[in-house]
């Protein structure tokens, strides 16, 4: 890894871009190994973790020490936020101690990063590869190996630049601007947004400074420059992101952006006025050897950081949230009740539970928006959605399993085990309804394309079909009235013969003859009905029963607990007893 | 809309036009609720000039449909085109509002 000495131009850029490779995909696997971790009990031990202040500022620290890079230790926090592992509060206060952090190993230890990147990648990845350990620590194997990629990824951004300064004509572009402090605040911003890492930079400074080519004042500049950098390029790295994880760029952005400017406004007031400056101070207090003084301003930049961090507090959530409101998907995927339910009474609790699950049911028409005539939201938004409600869906089985650990009476016992099930049938339909969506899309863009307007208008009517449903569904979720559920039912209900003649009516097209993404969302849209059934509130059974007689076919919502199992043999309902055994 | 809703001895029927969707699908259904008798037995959607339904739309229909339901009644449609049809049946509601078989004029409640 070590390939920053003698990089000549190609390779220099095959480098810099497998480093941007490494470092959005290893920053991808590391958010999608923390969702795949984030259960509540390991949620409610990170809080321990950093449940002060003081606490979360130290974990800071040392994840800024360790990663040796801000912009590294920003999108690692960025994961745990995005995962809801930690809340943004406590994020906040890492992040600026992370900077801090980030002074640490370059000045009081030979400590070579690439060995530690070696180390996280070998370990995670061997680990990961012979799943190591009980099942549920695969997540963190990889997210280990993950992390590993990111930082290998910065390693090597930093390999294919780190040259940059030692070129003929970069020491000559130096030399022809003088001693000009600006200059040195735009080359230390410009070298921040290439070299990911500022400590590299104070080094190369340092030579500079040494060789007669910046002065003192410009090296200052440079570093303080380095600080703008870094919020410039978190943002630009973290341009694709929205909600929490934006806010966290922003705040990085602008706590370092800030220190920067202060103490290039410093030098520059200074220099014109003739007062003492920082570097007056230092030199004459710490040290005159220039290497340390560019050290020491180096750790009060990062300590400025924190101090504008600390200075604003508790208004930095206010300010971040106007700057970059969290998403609806964020909201969602943040329990609003099973979090305040430590104490309760089991009764208590399974009602905290139940809105829960009614969050998410009321979530369900959104994600077909992208693939609506009138919605508003991409694919890509759609998704979030279906993953948000997903990871809501994984919080309320956690919480109903820790529910079923305790003593129940019959009713809260019942109560819990139909909750179960309907969760179950929950999020089944979230991913047939997400999987839907896309295969929709997919298929409207081929029906576009082959000008079929029979597959767009049965394409048109599932999705509007299925739309409906979902927002009948959440109509009754939320009022119960039984007539409302009898209608839904029925209108879910019995539809074999229909499916059967529509996949007869695609096969026997010509035009969609050979359409098997055709029979495949008309499927998808099948099964999603039928899930609908499984979801509805069970009073309507009866009335449907009472006016019609061709009820029970369609859900009964599972209270009693005898509720025929899912198709799917390896997300089966659990029979009562089987659940009831916990309880 | 010129009368978009007409009282016949049981029910109502229900003229409904150009587009129904999220845009209009509350207003369309607010009025059908004030215009229709509490014990309406028998609601008729005629959509001969329904030329695009979305899912609000159909909203309106299931709504309507159940109040007729709720009173063991009934709902139809009447004059829709093969595309609305093959909507209605998609969406499942060929069983909910099945197809009237008189013309809705000679249904109409004598004035």
């Amino acid at each position: 890894m070590n390939t920053s000495e003698h990089l000549t131009t190609f390779p220099a850029i095959a480098i810099f871009l497998a480093g941007l490779a490494f470092f959005f995909h290893g920053l991808d696997g590391v958010k999608e190994s923390l969702k795949s971790m984030a259960g509540r009990s390991l949620r409610q031990r990170i809080e321990r973790f950093t449940s002060t202040g003081a606490l979360a500022a130290l974990w800071g620290f040392i994840l800024g020490a360790l990663a040796q890079s801000s912009t590294a230790a920003s999108f690692i926090v960025t994961g745990f936020v995005s995962s809801r592992l930690l809340t943004l509060r406590r994020a906040l206060t890492m992040v600026a101690w992370a900077n801090l952090g980030t002074v640490v190993l370059p000045f009081i230890a030979s400590f070579d990063i690439r060995t530690v990147i070696a180390l996280i990648l070998g370990v995670g990845g061997l680990l990961a590869t012979f799943r190591a350990g009980r099942e549920f620590l695969l997540p963190a194997w990889r997210g280990l190996f993950m992390l590993g990629l990111l930082m290998l990824g910065l390693q090597f951004l930093k390999d294919a630049t780190g040259g940059i300064p030692d070129e003929p004509w970069f020491r000559q572009f130096a030399q022809t601007l003088g001693d000009s402090l600006v200059f040195g605040f735009v080359v230390g911003i410009a070298s921040r947004l290439v070299i990911q890492s500022t400590s590299a930079i104070v080094v190369i400074v340092v030579t500079f400074v040494n060789s007669g080519i910046l002065t003192d004042s410009q090296a200052a500049m440079m570093v303080h420059g380095a600080g703008v950098g870094v919020g410039a390029m978190v943002l630009l790295m973290g341009r694709s992101s929205h909600g929490l994880p934006r806010q966290l760029a922003y705040f990085q952005a602008i706590i370092n952006s800030a220190a920067g400017a202060i103490l290039a406004l410093e030098v520059i007031t200074t220099k014109f006025t003739g007062l003492p400056s920082l570097l007056d101070l230092i030199r004459n207090t710490i040290t005159s050897d220039s290497s340390r003084m560019l050290a020491v301003v180096y750790v009060v930049q990062q300590a400025l950081c924190v101090g504008i961090a600390e200075l604003c507090g508790s208004r930095w959530t206010h300010w971040l949230n106007r700057l970059s409101p969290p998403t609806d998907a964020q909201n969602l995927a943040t329990p609003m009740y099973i979090d305040q339910g430590a104490g309760v009474d089991p009764t208590s609790f399974l009602d905290m539970i139940a809105r829960e699950q009614a969050r998410i049911v009321e979530k369900l028409p959104d994600i077909l928006d992208c693939v609506r005539s009138d919605g508003q939201r991409t694919l890509a938004e759609c998704n979030h959605m279906a993953e948000s409600c997903k990871s809501l869906g994984a919080e309320v089985h956690h919480a109903l399993r820790e529910l079923s650990q305790t003593r129940l009476d019959r009713q809260d016992a019942e109560q819990l085990l139909a909750l179960d099930i309907k969760q179950r049938a929950v999020d089944q339909l979230v991913t047939e309804v997400a999987h839907f969506a896309r295969a929709s899309l997919d298929e409207r863009r081929t029906s576009e394309t082959g000008s079929d307007s029979d597959g767009n208008a049965l394409l048109f009517g599932m999705t509007e079909g299925l739309h409906l449903v979902l927002s009948q569904l959440v109509e009754c979720d939320r009022n119960r009235v039984p007539s409302d559920v009898a209608m839904l039912l029925m209108i879910v209900s019995d539809r074999g013969d229909l499916m059967e003649q529509l996949r007869a009516d695609i096969a026997a097209s010509t035009s969609r003859g050979a359409r098997p993404g055709l029979q495949y969302t008309l499927a998808l849209f099948e099964r999603a009905m039928w899930l609908v059934g499984k979801v509805a509130p069970a009073n309507g059974a009866d009335e449907l029963d009472d006016t019609n007689g061709i009820g029970g076919s369609g859900g009964t919502g599972g209270t009693d607990g005898t509720d025929d199992t899912l198709s799917n043999p390896t997300t089966q309902a659990p029979t009562a007893s089987d659940s009831l055994q916990h309880a | 809309m010129s009368e978009p809703i007409k009282s016949i001895p049981d029910g109502v029927v229900v003229v409904l036009s150009g587009r129904l969707d999220s845009k209009n699908a509350a207003e369309t259904l607010t009025m059908i609720r004030a215009a229709m008798s509490p014990s309406a037995k028998r609601v008729v959607f005629d959509l001969t000039a329904m030329v695009f339904m979305a899912s609000a739309g159909l909203g309106v229909l299931v709504q309507t449909a159940g109040l007729a339901k709720a009173n063991g009644g009934s709902a139809h449609h009447v004059g829709a085109s093969p595309a609305i049809i093959q909507l209605l049946r998609i969406a499942g509601l060929g069983s909910v509002i099945t197809p009237y078989q008189v013309q809705p004029e000679s249904t109409k409640a004598p004035a």
